[in-house]
């Protein structure tokens, strides 16, 4: 399942997420935000799950053009039970092996960072969800103005990309293909 | 309406696609779909061609794209590729308005939709499309490096991080190994994805053999071998079975290519930034350009493809549409009159005529023989390649292949004649046809070894042709004496075939199954397989009965030529005969007598009046019939969807057909018939694309149409559609069983109800005739009377005044009854009257020992006669009556509508024998009279009736 997209690093992947604070710091011409909004949807024929989390972590390059964003699965807070809540994490999204979900790469569009508006921006990535990633290119809305970049985004992630089994027992109360959205504010020193 | 640009050296014909109302419309790009429909890109959306007229397919509203820059046809639809990134896309099977829907003014535009995948569509330059059969449909972009829809995820590939050569695409094609190739700015990109998300990126570069890293060009060929035109550095092909490349054009000098077109192995047709279009014979490895003089020639084009007919499309900057038929090319000759034609291995073309023998080596015709040489016949020698030329009365000459004269033999030298008709033979002997007979000499040394045939043997010296088959036997086509053969030394004579004499044979050639056809100069063709003769006269489609020619091609057609053009004749399609001049593209063919040649592709040329024609055998299948296609069905004016509906109901039974039939060599000349199986007794033909059938009864059909491109529908293709249209259920068996069965039903439950009606009327009769006569029995019971004497007796003896009274009340009763018996209803006030009568006689025989108590009060209503009567008889008959122990009746009403009448039970101990008929009687004659039932209460202490009263009315 993916819920949960976020993603992090920039650059080239090599960097992983922890360093990314770090290299923020020291380069104050990169937008990065800490409390971006990252919910999901499944919406099932029997029940419909939502859930979110408001620690998603983000930077963009404007430089290079390249993007990180990253969250902690067990960051995400809603379900229906607390213990729809545990089995999301210990069964579905393996949270303990797993404890991140991220999405980095490489804005498509060429985007001016320096002109306030509002781009329509297509982000081509690794979406790395349960440990399986997958290549996406993930279309999302960026307002810049001054400083600050709102980025709001909504996608669908099917299970299956992210080796996500459910039984088949709760088959009929978790859909396919998850949606998720993001709205996240990132701000540069 | 087609008009003929030109036709100009070394070219083939291309006609303008002109079409009226098209006004302003710059088309970009072409396409033919799987169905046979050429599409064309523009501005303002596609364009879908017919052949005569263009349907516009706009963008949707408020899109503003760019032009069209890539079409193709992926998953049934029509995808159009946009200048600005942007990709529409039309149902293949669109309804398209045609304006011959009868009834309907308004018509509506069919219009592209925007695709709009959740990734976001490019924002470059769409270049180009492919697919491969792993279901990958792939979109190259000026800009943003490949795109692959695989599994409805859009995946990027690019050269930052995935390989690929160059982000700006130019080209792509799919080779045979279901690899798609990616043209760059710096090389081949060779791409797959095997499984979703699997990114196989392969470079092809210049290390690995490539002319230059600008890839501007790609096309498979018919096996999957990959053209490739580069930017600066020419062509080449890569050979997808062997991985490597087996050509490379040299010394390039036609600038960029920008298009490729191949028709099959043998032949490729080019776009240069320089030269235009530009064909190449692959085999002899040359190019041809279009004369500079040639319209086309000096255009430049956009986009060119190839239909299933063989035509190429071209699109000119400009924004017009050409084809042009190019199995047919025209060589305008600075000499007329061209007798003899020859190819000779080396792809140089000789020609001789009355102005001599020229050679054109790819510069142009040089002479090599003068003016005063009549030339009529050329071959070639298969063992040193050179070519001997015959004349007409100045014998052979034999030149070198730099055309330069080794040898000239005359009738002095030993020719028995000097006109020499026709030259043919093989490594070791040539045959020479003469106006004095045939003679076989020794190729290397001519001259020695002379075998002359002469009247003696022919039966006439005049011989048009002489042919040595592949199996050794040598023909000679006389004037006047038929059609003779040498076979191991002996002669055979065929002076009749199917019954026609044969005179004079002009000309002969073998098929590649090795059947020999020759013609005549009035009886028409004839082919013999051995045994047996096969006549083709125009009957049979043959264009006319004056050939001058005959030869066959590589691909087994038959070119048989005329001074007004020729037929090409496939033998495996009986009667199929195909008549080449201006209407389907082929240049105009005065062809002279015998001057036809194949050469080593076999290719067959023509040498006419005022030039040289090729008729090109390739290697690559293309339609050679119109294609019938049924484009919709409207039932009742509305289209329907005709590829999954086939069954309507009853009242669904106005059909129109819609079909066309492709042809775009000659769309004028497509004529339909069709039929509608289980309507229609026989094909009806007709020009219009339309049929209707209005008013069909419920039944199966199946609608049939055929095409033809010369009005013979003898083997021709067919389209069909099946459809039933339903009985009405009224007049299907199920229903009327059904029906059959509910009226049944219904009589019975008539039958049944009024069965039970009368039934009921019958037995209330019977009930109150019973009850009558039960009635009158007891009260006429001697019991009754003899207890009412004795009271009586008393009576009269104690008190003759109340006797009088007493005998009053008896017969008043009795009167009362015998009144009151015919009625159903009578009054309460009556009824009561009578049960007061019978008290008193009652009161008089127990005195205190019966108390009747009456608190009706006034009540009125309607009680059935004799009701409370019986009721108190019964409490008298049923219990001990004594002073002691007074029986009380009490009679009264309830707030319900009932009547009560209760008595206190004291039974007697040796019950009254009774009938209980009675009281059960009343109760059966209240409930079949529908009233309120009546109720009867047997307690410890009170025995009670209930008797329903109903209201008094009138």
């Amino acid at each position: 399942m993916t819920w949960m997209l976020v993603m992090q690093s920039w650059l080239p992947c090599s960097l992983t997420y922890e360093p990314l604070a770090d290299t923020i710091d020291s380069t104050g011409d990169i937008y990065k935000c800490d409390n971006g909004a990252v919910a999901f949807k499944s919406d099932a024929p029997l029940e419909v799950i939502r859930a979110k989390s408001g620690k998603l972590r983000g930077a963009i390059d404007p430089k290079q053009q390249t993007f990180a964003w990253t969250v902690e699965v067990r960051s995400f807070e809603g379900f229906n039970s607390p213990l729809q809540r545990e089995h999301f994490n210990e069964n579905y999204m393996e949270s303990k092996k797993y404890p991140k979900a991220s999405f980095t790469g490489k804005l498509l569009d060429a985007v001016d960072f320096e002109k306030d508006g509002t781009y329509s921006v297509r982000a081509k990535g690794k979406l790395l969800i349960h440990g399986e990633e997958q290549e996406r290119i993930i279309k999302s809305q960026m307002n810049i103005s001054g400083n600050s970049i709102r980025v709001q985004s909504s996608f669908t992630v099917p299970l299956s990309d992210h080796n996500i089994t459910i039984p088949k027992i709760v088959y009929q109360k978790i859909a396919e293909e998850i949606a998720v959205t993001v709205d996240a504010e990132l701000k540069r020193n | 309406m087609l008009y003929c640009l030109a036709a100009q050296a070394q070219a083939p014909i291309f006609r303008l696609r002109e079409a009226k109302g098209l006004w302003n419309v710059h088309m970009t790009i072409a396409f033919q779909d799987s169905h046979g429909w050429m599409w064309f890109g523009a501005k303002d959306g596609i364009y879908r061609y017919d052949g005569l007229s263009y349907q516009a397919v706009l963008l949707p509203d408020s899109l503003d794209a760019g032009s069209v820059s890539a079409l193709y046809e992926w998953d049934g639809r029509i995808w159009a590729g946009f200048h600005s990134g942007a990709i529409c896309y039309i149902p293949v099977n669109s309804a398209f308005p045609t304006d011959m829907d009868p009834g309907s003014k308004v018509v509506t535009a069919a219009r592209l939709s925007l695709w709009q995948p959740a990734e976001g569509l490019p924002a470059k330059p769409i270049t180009a499309f492919a697919s491969d059969t792993s279901g990958g449909f792939w979109i190259a972009t000026y800009g943003e490096g490949l795109y692959c829809l695989k599994e409805g995820r859009l995946y990027q590939f690019n050269s930052g991080d995935d390989g690929l050569s160059g982000d700006d695409i130019y080209a792509l094609t799919r080779d045979a190994n279901n690899q798609i190739w990616a043209g760059t700015d710096g090389g081949i990109s060779i791409c797959s994805m095997p499984e979703k998300g699997q990114k196989k990126v392969r470079y092809l570069g210049v290390k690995d053999g490539l002319p230059d890293q600008i890839i501007t060009a790609l096309a498979a060929d018919k096996s999957g071998d990959v053209w490739i035109g580069t930017y600066e550095k020419g062509i080449a092909r890569f050979n997808t079975a062997q991985q490597k490349f087996d050509y490379r054009s040299e010394k390039w000098s036609y600038g960029s290519v920008t298009g490729l077109v191949p028709f099959g192995k043998k032949e490729l047709w080019a776009v240069t930034s320089e030269k235009g279009l530009a064909r190449m014979n692959v085999m002899a490895g040359n190019w041809t350009l279009l004369p500079e003089a040639h319209p086309i020639g000096q255009m430049r084009i956009q986009s060119i493809c190839k239909d299933r007919e063989g035509l190429l499309w071209g699109v000119s900057d400009k924004g017009s549409v050409y084809s042009a038929n190019v199995r047919f090319s025209q060589i305008v000759t600075p000499f007329s009159n061209v007798q003899a034609v020859l190819i000779d291995r080396k792809y140089r073309m000789w020609a001789g005529s009355q102005e001599g023998l020229f050679v054109d080596d790819g510069n142009g015709f040089r002479q090599v023989l003068p003016s005063g040489q009549n030339i009529l016949s050329l071959w070639e020698s298969p063992s040193d390649s050179s070519i001997w030329a015959g004349t007409y009365g100045n014998g052979v000459f034999i030149l070198n292949s730099d055309g330069v004269v080794i040898r000239h033999l005359t009738e002095q030298g030993g020719l028995f004649n000097g006109s020499v008709l026709s030259i043919d033979g093989d490594r070791k002997r040539v045959w020479l046809a003469t106006l004095g007979g045939v003679m076989s000499m020794n190729v290397q040394e001519p001259g020695r070894g002379s075998v002359f045939f002469r009247q003696s043997e022919l039966g006439t010296g005049y011989v048009y042709r002489v042919f040595p088959d592949s199996r050794g036997r040598i023909w000679f086509c006389t004037d006047g004496k038929g059609l003779r053969v040498m076979e191991k030394g002996k002669f055979r004579h065929f002076e009749s075939a199917e019954g026609i004499p044969l005179k004079t044979i002009y000309s002969i050639a073998e098929d590649y199954h090795g059947n020999i056809w020759f013609s005549t100069d009035k009886d028409g063709l004839f082919r013999y397989d051995g045994a047996r003769f096969q006549r083709y006269t125009p009957e049979n489609h043959l264009h006319s009965l004056a050939i001058t020619g005959v030869e066959a091609d590589a691909n087994g057609h038959i070119i048989v030529a005329y001074e007004d053009g020729f037929d090409i004749l496939d033998p495996d399609r009986i009667d199929h005969v195909t008549f080449c001049n201006a209407t389907i593209g082929a240049p105009v063919a005065e062809v002279n007598l015998n001057a036809m040649c194949r050469d080593g592709q076999g290719n067959v040329w023509l040498g006419t009046r005022n030039g040289i024609i090729r008729v090109a055998a390739f290697d690559e299948r293309f339609l050679d019939d119109p294609q019938p296609d049924i484009t919709a069905v409207s039932v009742f004016l509305r289209s329907i969807d005709f590829l999954s509906e086939h069954i309507f109901p009853h009242d669904q039974n106005y059909f129109i057909f819609n079909f066309t039939g492709l042809w775009y060599t000659d769309p004028e000349s497509v004529r339909y018939r069709y039929r509608l199986d289980g309507f229609d007794p026989d094909w009806k033909v007709s020009k219009d694309h339309i049929a209707s059938y209005p008013n069909l009864l419920p039944g199966n059909y199946v609608f049939r149409v055929q095409t033809s491109e010369h009005g013979n529908f003898v083997n021709v293709p067919e389209a069909s559609w099946a459809f039933a249209i339903r009985q009405p259920f009224w007049t299907q068996w199920w229903f009327i069983v059904l029906s059959l069965v509910a009226i049944g039903a219904l009589i019975y439950a008539f039958i049944r109800m009024r069965e039970g009606r009368l039934q009921r009327v019958a037995q209330l009769k019977r009930e109150k005739l019973e009850s009558q006569f039960a009635a009158l029995k007891s009260q006429i019971n001697p019991h009754f009377l003899f207890n009412s004497f004795n009271t009586l007796i008393t009576i009269i003896e104690e008190n003759p005044g109340v006797a009088v009274e007493y005998v009053e009340h008896l017969s008043d009763f009795y009167r009362s009854i015998i009144a009151y018996r015919e009625h159903d209803f009578i009054s309460l006030q009556e009824e009561m009257t009578l049960v007061h009568n019978f008290d008193f006689l009652l009161k008089k025989r127990y005195e205190n020992g019966f108390v009747l108590v009456d608190r009706l009060n006034g009540q009125t209503g309607l009680i059935m006669p004799l009701t409370l009567q019986l009721l108190v008889e019964n409490a008298v008959k049923h219990n001990v009556i004594s002073a002691s122990r007074p029986l009380t009746i009490e009679i009264f009403s309830d707030n319900d509508g009932y009547i009560v009448v209760r008595n206190n039970i004291q039974p007697k101990i040796k019950p009254e024998p009774s009938t209980h008929f009675g009281l059960q009687s009343l109760i059966y004659r209240y409930r079949l009279l529908g009233d309120r039932p009546v109720l009867v209460e047997d307690n410890v202490a009170f025995f009670t009736v209930k008797v329903p009263i109903r209201p008094a009315h009138h």
